[in-house]
């Protein structure tokens, strides 16, 4: 029973599924309580649809790289693709008050990734947009 | 997995359940039948959520936009006692702003009286 967890997946929203219940029971073999694999479960679903949706307008076949990884006290998530630059920390902010008005879904799954998750980072290197999460434990 | 249901229906309420998985792959199977039911009947609904085990933003869209249609018809929707985890999705995005949130099936009826 490893204590980190390495994953291809190909940016289709199949893939989600498949690969969503690995994930679920890499972190209740490892401990994880059950909000953290809640709250990381939403965000892979969020950050990872985002990635299949938008991050290629010209199509193709891509691959999106996820980490999971244990550390003392934090659990570590890392999302990296080669797609268009996306830091979602810069995405505008979603106003709860405008609830009743007009409102885009998308801004939605982002909001609630940023809500709900300690901490997010992000970077672009080499073409490659570098998202990761941090749970406390 | 999603499993919509009708638990009943009167001349003043429908009341449905949700138990599952609202992610991708169930907003996708049920968004349809779910909007068709309640829009069909334009009456005060009450959604179970009490075996719902997972909600996606793109779940809580589909319970936000059906709730405003309700609203429209001077109708409410209700959320009946969502899991912990959840209700702190729906609170996240604010939704008790246009749906109500019940512990139970009395507190519902409770909350739709005062409406």
């Amino acid at each position: 029973m490893g204590r980190e967890l390495r994953l291809t997946l190909r940016n289709e929203l199949a893939e989600l599924a498949r690969h969503g219940e690995a994930v679920r029971q890499f972190l209740e073999e490892n401990g994880a309580p059950p909000r953290v694999i809640y709250v990381i479960d939403l965000a892979l679903e969020e950050m990872l649809s985002n990635v299949v949706k938008y991050a290629h307008p010209q199509g193709g076949v891509h691959e999106i790289e996820l980490a999971l990884q244990f550390e003392p006290g934090r659990l570590i998530v890392t999302i990296a693709d080669d797609g268009a630059p996306f830091d979602p920390r810069g995405f505008p902010r979603y106003d709860t008050s405008t609830l009743l008005g007009e409102r885009s879904r998308g801004q939605l799954g982002i909001h609630l990734v940023r809500r709900l998750v300690d901490e997010m980072s992000y970077s672009r290197q080499a073409g490659r947009n570098r998202v990761q999460l941090a749970m406390r434990l | 997995m999603i499993r919509l249901e009708t638990v009943s229906t009167t001349d003043a309420l429908t009341h449905l359940a949700l138990s599952g998985r609202l992610d991708i792959e169930g907003v996708n199977a049920v968004e349809s039948e779910f909007a068709r039911t309640i829009n069909a009947r334009k009456r005060s609904t009450i959604i179970d959520l009490s075996d719902l085990q997972f909600i996606g933003s793109l779940g809580v869209g589909m319970l936000i936009a059906c709730a405003k249609g309700l609203r429209l018809h001077k109708a409410v929707m209700v959320l009946l006692g969502p899991q912990t985890l959840v209700e702190e999705t729906l609170r996240a995005v604010g939704v008790e702003a246009l749906i109500l949130i019940a512990r139970d099936h009395s507190q519902a009826l409770e909350l739709l009286r005062r409406e």
